[in-house]
């Protein structure tokens, strides 16, 4: 598995993460471990999100921030590139 | 009825008088009930807002609350004549009411195996055995508590 997909899956295990987290907190606001739960891997997950689009272009539109509209440059999710 | 310029609330609409036209038609001079004769007996009227106002009163009277802990009095407790609430998770609990047991924050996945498992919780983590056990296969009908 090459960099650009490892680094792919630990964004979508660490998205994933976050979102559990999120919906446990919509019902358990003041949980304080939730809290730090959701903190730590929000943090992750943004950094790792900042590593991945500054090698491989913009994930989501935010990522086009303070460039050119860079992410259509890239393949379009249905134009899969073998590697 | 008039029901133009009547701001009652639904409940307030419920007067006495009401509820005898209603309640009335359907027991008979010695306070049967016609459909249930034998059987249903009509509540004595009480405050409005007390459950046992329009619930029919079985005519066996229990006289202990066989044995429910719901604290709430004989003639309340409906608890004692169902089987569905003799279960220990559920017993004393009124019907027609959703519960759902409250969630903790503890036994989390690592992120990965989270992914993997569809939840990070692993109380939440519920893997599909193609029926809750084999009893179906085996013939046997419900009642089965066998994970």
């Amino acid at each position: 598995m090459n960099d650009k997909k490892r680094l792919m899956r630990q964004i979508q295990v660490f998205s994933f993460a976050v979102y559990e987290a999120a919906l446990y907190l919509d019902g358990h606001p003041n949980d304080k471990k939730a809290m730090e739960y959701y903190n730590k891997y929000s943090d992750k997950l943004a950094e790792l999100t900042e590593k991945y689009e500054h090698s491989f272009g913009p994930l989501t539109i935010k990522g086009n921030k303070g460039h050119a509209w860079k992410w259509t440059e890239s393949a379009w999710p249905w134009e899969y590139s073998c590697d | 009825m008039e029901y133009n310029n009547d701001n009652r609330t639904p409940l307030d609409r419920l007067t006495d008088d009401f509820l005898s036209e209603l309640l009335d038609d359907n027991f008979d001079d010695h306070g049967e009930n016609v459909f249930y004769p034998g059987n249903v007996r009509r509540a004595q009227r009480k405050n409005k807002n007390s459950r046992e106002y329009y619930r029919p009163v079985n005519s066996e009277v229990q006289t202990e609350n066989d044995g429910c802990d719901c604290h709430n009095s004989v003639s309340e407790c409906g608890c004692g004549s169902c089987e569905s609430f003799k279960s220990p998770h559920l017993h004393g609990v009124p019907l027609a009411m959703v519960y759902s047991p409250h969630q903790e924050w503890e036994n989390i996945y690592d992120a990965e195996v989270g992914l993997e498992r569809g939840t990070i919780f692993k109380c939440l983590d519920f893997p599909f055995m193609n029926a809750a056990c084999d009893c179906a296969f085996n013939g046997r009908s419900q009642g089965c508590s066998r994970r």
